[in-house]
């Protein structure tokens, strides 16, 4: 099983966050490297799924008055996704072999 | 980092809280709440960036939910859970097949079914195109509600819908606000001629606002302007009344096609009539005509349009059904404003002239569309009303039916839910099945739906507006789609929810009296229902039926047996005066008594039932009796002295009117009818008395009056509706009063058509310009007039002996499924001795007791809704005979529905029916 397009970048910039991945880090993260409009919803229905898969792991943090008192939720990438990010690195990779070149003078 | 103590909607968050799952809530509030605290922006621009992020979030979450919870429950993969389409659409091609075979294993249920629903389908679809196309859909003007046609009515004369004079409409245009527009539109028919065979049109002169008020452009030129209006000096009238410089003329769609084939060069063109030339400067839109009430329908017929050529002043209204005036109601005014002013203009009129006064001079404006379906809105709706309760009887089948197969199929579904079959697979088997017999059930009743428009089309009575156009269009379709799926409800859920009882342990246990009880008995009040439905069916029917009746034996006065009409309309241009006119129609008649079969010859105007509405009325006062009885109507009609002789007009005293009488220079006579006669002169003494007769006719100024000598009483005839007396008819011979219009009434000696190309020929030796316009039997219009009940009758009829049908087919599917169910009871009953009378009667008093419940509820329904709706629908609410009727019919076909599973009691053997269970 490969990961789709957007759960790839949301578990990569966990990693890219490392103990700040939080909510509103991973959306800025994602929008500022990929300058893609990231939906709220979407990302965190991504996110519960992904832990729902076991992908990644979250931790409650702690709470500030300027979050009216609710606690961040971090999220860390598991062994799993770990596996499953390289598995697909390796794989795109395989398939980008030797038509680089020929893609770039095409662009 | 933000010292500005911007509060977030407190709402937003509140709703989110309800709406997000509890694992995310805090987190994903929280990261909200802090972006909200970095925006940076104050105020309501951030609350607003709040709520529309609240509620996309609690959009996208709710819809997650649901579809998790969607997924759950078939058991397919949800959200992001691992999912193989494949094997999905393996999954619903094999439900796809089972529910096809399954249904394909019961064809007589299928079948049944199919055709059933079908019949619902098709006639409900049919009528509600026609209800919708002929009375909703508005007509092609711009804004139509706002026009309205406005009638003289004239309260002195007891007329209600003559047409407005020109003079009148001139004054209108002059001096009303509260309409922006007041146009006059009459028609004449001509032969055109000059290019090709010369064609018979109808021509329609109006005043040059008349598209731009009805708001039509041209397909192609363009539109009549007041620059346009060719005015001819009146004085000309009597000597050669045409215009030198051409008429501008706007040709119809239809026309343009005919005779032109839709060339564009036509524009330009000139084209002849009667010594008149016409320039083309336009081509209405496709499909345009004007709509009118069925007694204006010369108006709506027309080819081609022209500006009148004389001041609307001299505008002398022709043949009444020949005549209107529209206006169209002034942006922003109501139409009681306008109604108001009308009123206080026709007051000033009638306080300015003493003829205006003399007939109560009054303007009454009606919008337009209600005028032109009044007469079939009440019809209609009732058969709308009609059809839906065949509908429901036929639905009301199906779920009997779909009930029935449930309790066969008890174990079946029993056994699968007890093997693990979720309630939503079963579910979803019964939507599929129930998809398949409507959408099946849909495909027949479209084409019983497009048959049924086409024989409506074609059979359909002519005075429904717009009939011919009719076609199964989008909405119908649209109309079709939403019943069936409306079907697929009703037929799918029922096993669905008898799923939902199904106990495995009592079905599979061998027992399940309770539930079987109770599906008897909703099927019990099905039944009653369906019976209840026909039996109102049956007395709309039986009600319309003695309408017929009542038409058919009414005595019009006269005799059409072996009678041809012609009618002749004498174009003016070619005819302006009313000697010249007289000299033709007499000419004409003279010729026309000679040719070979003819007997005798005679003319009146207009026919009787020809859909024209009375000529035209006048006061009469009996000379002897001026202070007793002062000012009456009646209505007076130009006739050829032939006229009463030729269709069969008993004379009752004196004499008929001879030529003699329609020699020029004679004094006036006339012959009244048997009802003037005996009022004016109880005594009998009619003949030889006098009646004053006042002008505008004899060639008499309005306000003028002669005394004419009354010579002979002939029989009433009626001419509009052969079940209603007409208001009293004086004859007059034609001379004095010569219009366009004469409709010659020929007595054949064998087939009336037999001598129509004889009538073709004298006229066209007599006038070769002049256009014969229906040359057809006497026979036909009487017949038309019955056309419209005789219409209604067939379709109710139609729809009365389905519905009973069908609730016959309901009462013997429920005894049947009754006598099976108790088998195990009947056999124990006959080993114990019971006599097979006993056990007929039984199953018979079952099914009667059930139809007699059902036409008590129907009579009740149909009893209760006729008499409130009866003058909605212009009928007659059904009396008691038709009531019996319909019950000694109910309790008929419900016995034989009943008897046949009455056998089927009798015949259980015991041992069998004990070892069954």
């Amino acid at each position: 099983m490969f990961l789709g397009e957007f759960e790839q970048m949301v578990l990569l910039s966990i990693v890219q966050l490392g103990d700040e991945a939080y909510g509103v880090k991973v959306r800025e993260e994602i929008e500022a490297r990929t300058g893609r409009d990231v939906a709220r919803g979407a990302l965190y229905t991504t996110l519960d799924r992904i832990e729902a898969k076991g992908l990644v792991t979250s931790v409650t943090g702690d709470s500030t008055a300027e979050r009216g008192g609710r606690p961040r939720r971090y999220f860390a990438v598991s062994p799993a996704g770990m596996e499953a990010l390289r598995a697909s690195r390796k794989a795109l990779l395989n398939l980008w072999t030797g038509i680089e070149e020929a893609l770039s003078e095409q662009l | 980092m933000n010292p500005r103590p911007v509060r977030p909607p407190v709402v937003a968050v509140w709703l989110l809280e309800r709406l997000l799952p509890r694992s995310a809530r805090d987190a994903v509030i929280g990261d909200l709440l802090e972006e909200f605290d970095d925006l940076g922006v104050g105020g309501v621009p951030a609350r607003r960036w709040f709520w529309a992020q609240a509620l996309r979030l609690g959009g996208r979450y709710s819809w997650f939910r649901l579809s998790t919870r969607f997924a759950r429950l078939t058991g397919r993969p949800g959200w992001g859970e691992p999912s193989d389409s494949a094997a999905r659409m393996r999954g619903a091609a094999a439900e796809f097949k089972l529910a096809l075979r399954r249904l394909a294993h019961q064809p007589a249920f299928t079948t049944t079914a199919v055709v059933t629903l079908g019949l619902g389908i098709g006639a409900t679809t049919a009528v509600f195109s026609v209800v919708d196309q002929v009375l909703l859909e508005p007509f092609p003007y711009r804004n139509p509600a706002r026009l309205v046609i406005l009638w003289n009515r004239m309260t002195e004369r007891s007329i209600e819908r003559a047409a407005l004079a020109g003079p009148d409409v001139r004054y209108l245009q002059d001096n009303v606000t509260n309409l922006s527009g007041v146009v006059s539109i009459f028609a004449t028919s001509t032969n055109l001629t000059g290019e090709g065979k010369p064609v018979e049109v109808v021509l329609s002169w109006v005043t040059p606002n008349f598209f731009e008020v009805l708001g039509v452009d041209p397909v192609i030129g363009r539109n009549f302007r007041a620059s346009d209006q060719v005015l001819v000096d009146p004085g000309v009238f009597e000597g050669q009344a045409t215009s030198e410089r051409p008429l501008p003329t706007i040709l119809s769609h239809s026309m343009w096609l005919r005779r032109y084939r839709a060339d564009p060069a036509v524009i330009g063109r000139l084209l002849h009539a009667n010594g008149q030339t016409f320039r083309v400067i336009g081509v209405a839109q496709r499909g345009f005509r004007l709509h009118m009430p069925p007694d204006r329908d010369v108006l709506a017929e027309a080819d081609l349009w022209t500006l009148w050529p004389f001041p609307l002043a001299d505008m002398a209204p022709g043949p009444d059904g020949s005549m209107v005036a529209l206006g169209r109601l002034a942006t922003g005014t109501s139409l009681e404003e306008a109604q108001g002013e009308l009123d206080n203009l026709t007051a000033a009129r009638r306080g300015s002239s003493p003829g205006h006064a003399a007939v109560g001079f009054t303007i009454e404006a009606v919008p337009l569309v209600t005028e032109t379906v009044k007469h079939v809105t009440g019809p209609l709706m009732g058969l709308f009303a009609a059809v839906i309760l065949v509908l429901l009887v036929a639905a009301i089948n199906v779920a009997g039916l779909v009930l029935a197969r449930g309790t066969s199929r008890g174990t079946e579904l029993a056994l699968r839910t007890a093997l693990g079959g979720s309630r939503w697979h079963l579910l979803r088997q019964g939507m599929l099945e129930a998809l398949f017999i409507s959408v099946a059930g849909a495909a027949v009743g479209l084409v019983l739906a497009s048959l049924g428009l086409e024989v409506i089309r074609t059979t359909g009575p002519l005075t429904v507006p717009r009939l011919d156009q009719l076609s199964l269009d989008v909405r119908a379709l649209g109309f079709g789609a939403g019943l069936t799926g409306v079907m697929t409800l009703v037929v799918g859920l029922i096993p669905a929810l008898q799923v939902s009882h199904t106990s495995p342990a009592a079905t599979l246990g061998g027992r399940a009296p309770y539930r079987r009880r109770r599906l008897a008995s909703s099927r019990r009040v099905l039944v009653v229902l369906q019976v209840a439905a026909s039996v109102m069916l049956l007395v709309g029917a039986g009600a319309v039926l003695k309408q017929f009746a009542r038409l058919i034996d009414a005595d019009p006065g006269f005799s059409s047996e072996d009678v041809l009409t012609l009618r002749v309309a004498l174009p003016f241009f070619a005819y302006p005066t009313m000697t010249s006119r007289a000299d033709f129609f007499d000419r004409l008649s003279d010729s026309l008594q000679a040719v070979p079969g003819v007997e005798q010859v005679g003319g009146v105007t207009p026919v009787p039932f020809s859909g024209d509405s009375e000529n035209a009325r006048s006061t009469y006062t009996a000379e002897d009796a001026l202070e007793e009885w002062g000012d009456r109507i009646a209505i007076y009609r130009p006739i050829m002295p032939g006229f009463h002789a030729s269709v069969g007009v008993a004379l009752i005293a004196g004499r008929l009117l001879t030529n003699a009488d329609n020699a020029p220079g004679t004094d006036p006579v006339v012959v009244v009818d048997r009802r003037l006669g005996e009022s004016l002169w109880p005594d009998g003494m009619a003949v030889g008395n006098s009646l004053w007769v006042l002008g505008p006719h004899f060639g008499l100024q309005s306000g003028e009056r002669v005394l004419a000598e009354v010579v002979g009483v002939v029989d009433d005839v009626r001419y509009t509706d052969p079940t209603r007396d007409d208001p009293s008819t004086v004859y007059v011979p034609h001379r004095f009063w010569s219009g366009e219009l004469m409709d010659y009434t020929i007595r054949t000696s064998g087939d009336p058509l037999s001598v129509a190309a004889g009538v073709r020929s004298v006229v066209a030796r007599l006038d070769p310009e002049l256009p014969i316009r229906d040359l057809r039997p006497l026979g036909d219009f009487v017949s038309a007039a019955k056309a419209p009940t005789r219409f209604v009758l067939t379709v109710l009829a139609a729809f009365a002996a389905v519905a009973l049908l069908l609730s016959a087919v309901g009462l013997y599917g429920l005894l049947v499924f009754s006598v099976r169910r108790r088998t195990h009871e009947l056999g124990i009953r006959v080993a114990l001795g019971a006599e097979p009378t006993r056990l007929v009667g039984m199953v018979l008093g079952e099914g009667l007791g059930l139809a007699v419940v059902g036409l008590a509820i129907g009579a009740a329904l149909a009893f209760g809704l006729t008499t409130a709706a009866a003058p909605l629908f212009a009928a007659q609410p059904a009396d008691p005979p038709v009531y019996g009727v319909v019950a000694v019919l109910i309790v008929l076909v419900a016995g034989l529905a009943s008897a046949i599973p009455a056998r089927w009691a009798t015949s259980v053997d015991p041992v069998t029916a004990l070892k069954a269970e």
